[in-house]
């Protein structure tokens, strides 16, 4: 998606970033990597239940830590892929044409991406919310989640492979 | 002997931790009524796809997890990742450029993978999981706890099901990993020609 944005901003404004395509699409798999530590690995950070069966403990601090440090990196590489797009296609009011459509497309997906972090910190605080035990999963929030992840998926992959797809039908 | 060796480290670790490592112990699989299934009839389950294992009206009872429901959010979201893929990956063969044609098939390839994963997604909530998913389709309780009536509570089954459809989300973002830069050869005029896709 990053290496598809990246020509797509190319055609926008052509403006100079700081990233570039190859980093830009190398540091997304270790953004997710990184952001999903606490989830992956720690099970979302949700207290522990104690030997005695009743008792809920919270995690040791080390657990705490490398979350947050995985978080913080996976969301500098976040900011970092998506400043870099948008700088790079130029503002949509700045452009004519094609050109600020390619902009415009550029803004709009970048834009749709944020749910995607937004949904991960909420839904961590759901669970960490939660009275249910940390091997269990509210079924509600499974629910929302299928259905948000469903049209953030609808609107940013194949969004933006139908606009690929009409860039090539209009040239 | 060796279910009591377990007990006693889990009770030697650090309070902290053994929350932490618990889901890892989630390999018990119960039958409809909590009773522990027996290495045969688990290996007939994996076989049948899982079907006697499906979560049924209990599962439903809070009226969030309806089974077809859950199934169709997933499967409507699948459908469109595929009619994207191939609008993207037909117009990729009839772009002007090869910069547009690396475009439409970069964007085509991304939606092809998100279609697998949404299928494999699919399956699961529709709790008809391939095999490779036959222990998450089962139900589960920690080893060493008394299995309950009805089995594992409709929480652990979804914090199950939840496993395994997050780790295909992540996977998906693994496609992102940029491909050594792709060149194609042409011939004009008996001349062979190297043009890479990315212009």
């Amino acid at each position: 998606m990053t290496i598809e944005l990246h020509l797509i901003a190319d055609d926008a404004g052509n403006h100079e970033g700081f990233l570039g395509i190859f980093w830009g699409s190398t540091l997304v798999p270790f953004q997710v990597l990184l952001g999903t530590i606490g989830k992956s690995y720690f099970n979302s950070l949700r207290k522990a239940t104690a030997a005695d069966g009743i008792t809920r403990v919270e995690q040791p601090v080390c657990n705490w830590v490398v979350s947050a440090l995985g978080f913080a990196l996976s969301m500098a590489i976040f900011v970092c892929v998506n400043v870099d797009l948008v700088l790079r296609a130029g503002w949509p009011g700045d452009l004519a044409g094609h050109a600020r459509d390619d902009a415009l497309a550029v803004y709009l997906i970048t834009g749709v991406q944020i749910g995607y972090p937004v949904l991960y910190v909420v839904e961590w605080l759901a669970l960490r919310s939660t009275a249910l035990p940390e091997d269990e999963y509210p079924a509600a929030l499974s629910s929302g989640k299928d259905l948000v992840i469903a049209v953030l998926d609808g609107s940013s992959k194949a969004g933006l492979a139908v606009y690929a797809a009409i860039r090539a039908w209009r040239a | 002997m060796r279910g009591s060796n377990q007990v006693e480290r889990r009770e030697t670790m650090a309070p902290g931790l053994q929350g932490l490592f618990k889901f890892r112990e989630l390999h018990a699989a119960t039958g409809a009524r909590g009773e522990i299934v027996p290495a045969e009839e688990r290996q007939l389950l994996e076989q049948d796809f899982f079907r006697t294992s499906q979560m049924h009206s209990g599962y439903e009872a809070d009226g969030w997890l309806d089974v077809g429901f859950r199934s169709s959010i997933v499967r409507i979201a699948s459908a469109k990742l595929g009619i994207a893929a191939v609008v993207a990956l037909a117009t990729a063969t009839a772009a002007p450029t090869t910069k547009l044609a690396a475009g439409c098939g970069i964007s085509g390839g991304v939606c092809v993978v998100a279609f697998a994963y949404y299928r494999l997604i699919t399956h699961v909530r529709e709790q008809q999981a391939p095999r490779g998913y036959a222990k998450l389709a089962l139900r589960w309780l920690a080893k060493g706890a008394a299995a309950p009536e009805d089995g594992a509570s409709v929480g652990q089954r979804t914090f199950a099901q939840e496993l395994q459809v997050d780790g295909l989300r992540f996977s998906d973002w693994v496609t992102t990993v940029r491909a050594p830069r792709p060149h194609v050869a042409t011939r004009t005029h008996g001349h062979r020609r190297v043009r890479s896709l990315y212009l």
